[in-house]
């Protein structure tokens, strides 16, 4: 296992656009680091060039003390998981396994052994002589994951592994990861457009947008402490709630809202998550408004509050049990202490105290 | 059924009778008398008779002809699949300057009138001493069926899943492994459409055979069957069987490949 370091890494593609702009990025021995960010962001650039798939434009990439940026895929002793699988059709489960090993001129009792080893932690033992169709959705993404594994390489790459299991496998699969990554200590680059993924997985996360990273911390940090609007409103479900605002006198104002904040006057917008806004009586509160939508989660109600026609709707999350109705008129209080402010520009400004 | 469904039976049953007709006619002609081919008795021969193909095995000496088709045919298949398949994962997948320009020349140059080419290939082969030989008709031939070759492998090998090989490359196979070990197999269809194309436009082919050949020793079956014809009479029952010999060979290969240019190999390796 190793450490990666990404320095200034950038990669054009013929036709203009910055798809990976200049990313630092230092990834721990034995960490698992996930890039978020939504489609078209560069995350899967950014492990495509890793893996030297891509050639950079410009910038290094180092696996331990070792530069790697001009090496050849082969000789960066990488393994990678794709988001299609990408089992070797006609070749069954123990060659898919072995297919690395070979590669690499290990010796046939070795092979086997190191298959066996690999077979056996992810209990695809049975299906050792079967051909990838003859396999199930989960049972191919772990054939995926068994390829990486038993070559133990210094650094895994994993592009969305869990976007083609269907939504139960994919929470279970989860978890085996995360074990699985613990187990081996291994260091892992994993790569989504799932925030929820992006949480439970990471030890550390990095929002991207447009070729850059616009947050790298641990998962709770970036949800209590997101750094610009992108990443409060892409990190966090439901969504949090962003209002353009405009504060004067140390009061913040939307539409009908009015919020003392302690911030220089100018235009700004409030942030606030949905659990962090409490439904009270019509004449108490910051605010009122006119319920429009309720879902049921299960344990929460997430209701969809229209305050004026110039404010965008505001989302609450209510106890399961409340008594609410399509329709009807509410008071809405913020929790002063749960609050974030960002400036014009969408960078933070205030947020909740640590 | 449905009425276009009727319809579409009735033009599949027309356009099979159309092309099969004059196969049918051959194949029962070769087994009719001599004297019968002229006399228009219609389709069925009121005797059968294996004097025709006896003929042309004994008298025609025609196994030389059909052997040295067999081994032009078979040699120029081999080379050019095995060339083309290279040339076509470059042109496919790697990038490099030029590409575009490469493909489009090598489909200029197919289009040449091959009568235009005659008389130059000629003196070249005469030249280095490959006039009736076997290389002096697998070269030329392979200037044909090479630029059809990359081309339709081209767009086979486009078709594959490309995560597949970026999936072999990073498990540390190098480009020509990854050519042999996953884009071979998986294309194997295609390889196969393309050998039975270029196999039989070999098989086929007249005008290079009858212009680089002299002696008999050399002469495929085309130029062999055209032959034929004496001064004064045309051995139609004789040129007939020898249709039917020549095509046998292509009715097995499709037979025998058939299944694999249906097949679907690549299910079960992306989702």
């Amino acid at each position: 296992m190793a450490t990666l370091r990404l320095a200034q890494l950038t990669k054009t593609f013929p036709g203009g656009a910055n798809a990976v702009d200049r990313i630092d990025l230092d990834v721990a021995d034995g960490e698992l680091l996930v890039l978020v960010g939504p489609s078209g962001c560069g995350k899967s650039t950014t492990m495509r060039l890793v893996a030297g798939l891509e050639r950079p434009t410009a910038g290094t990439i180092a696996i331990g003390d070792r530069d790697v940026t001009a090496l050849r895929p082969q000789d960066r002793d990488i393994a990678m998981v794709f988001q299609s699988y990408a089992l070797y059709p006609h070749k069954t489960v123990r060659d898919n396994l072995a297919f690395g090993l070979r590669m690499r001129g290990v010796g046939k009792d070795d092979i086997a052994t190191k298959v066996a080893d690999a077979a056996r932690i992810l209990e695809l033992e049975p299906l050792l002589d079967r051909k990838p169709r003859a396999l199930s959705g989960g049972q191919r993404q772990r054939v995926a994951l068994g390829r990486a594994i038993v070559r133990s390489p210094q650094i895994f790459l994993l592009d969305e592994p869990l976007s083609n299991l269907d939504a139960r496998l994919r929470v279970q699969t989860r978890t085996e990861l995360a074990r699985l990554q613990r187990r081996l200590g291994a260091t892992m680059l994993y790569v989504t457009h799932d925030q929820e993924e992006a949480m439970t997985l990471g030890d550390r996360v990095a929002v991207m947008r447009a070729g850059k990273i616009e947050q790298l911390a641990p998962p709770l940090d970036l949800y209590r402490h997101p750094a610009t609007t992108f990443v409060a409103g892409f990190v966090g479900s439901p969504a949090m709630n962003l209002l353009a605002c405009t504060i004067a006198d140390g009061v913040a104002r939307a539409g009908t809202l009015a919020i003392p904040v302690a911030a220089p006057p100018g235009p700004a917008i409030l942030g606030v998550r949905p659990p962090d806004l409490d439904l009270v009586a019509v004449d108490r509160g910051d605010t009122r408004g006119r319920i429009d939508v309720i879902e049921a989660l299960g344990r929460e109600l997430l209701c969809h509050i229209h305050l004026d026609d110039a404010t965008p709707d505001l989302r609450v999350l209510a106890p399961a049990d409340a008594d609410l109705d399509e329709g009807d008129v509410v008071g809405i209080a913020l929790r002063r202490d749960r609050l974030h402010l960002f400036g014009e520009d969408g960078r933070g400004v205030m947020t909740p105290p640590r | 059924m449905s009425r276009t469904g009727a319809v579409r039976l009735a033009a599949a049953v027309a356009l099979l009778v159309a092309i099969a007709l004059p196969l049918v006619f051959a194949l029962l002609a070769s087994f009719a008398p001599e004297r019968e081919l002229y006399r228009g008795h219609g389709l069925a021969p009121s005797e059968l008779t294996t004097a025709h193909y006896r003929t042309l095995f004994t008298e025609r000496d025609f196994w030389t002809p059909v052997r040295n088709s067999l081994v032009v045919a078979a040699a120029t298949t081999f080379l050019c699949v095995a060339i083309a398949s290279a040339c076509a994962y470059a042109l496919a997948r790697l990038r490099f300057r030029g590409r575009r320009l490469v493909l489009g020349a090598m489909l200029a140059v197919s289009m040449f009138p091959q009568i235009s080419i005659v008389g130059p290939l000629y003196l070249l082969l005469r030249e280095v001493g490959l006039i009736d030989t076997y290389p002096g008709l697998v070269l030329p031939y392979l200037t044909f069926a090479l630029p059809l070759a990359v081309w339709l492998l081209v767009g086979y090998f486009r078709q594959l899943p490309s995560d597949l090989e970026d999936a072999a490359i990073v498990d540390g196979a190098s480009r020509l492994r990854v050519l042999w070990e996953i884009v071979l197999p998986l294309a194997a269809p295609g390889i196969a459409t393309t050998a039975i194309l270029t196999f039989v436009y070999c098989w086929n082919e007249f005008l290079f055979a009858l212009s680089f050949t002299t002696t008999h020793e050399r002469q495929t079956v085309p130029v062999a069957v055209a032959l034929f014809r004496g001064q004064f009479q045309v051995p139609w029952g004789q040129i007939l069987a020898a249709t039917i010999i020549s095509t046998l060979p292509v009715l097995v290969l499709v037979a025998a490949f058939q299944r694999r240019i249906l097949g679907g190999l690549t299910a079960g390796s992306v989702k």
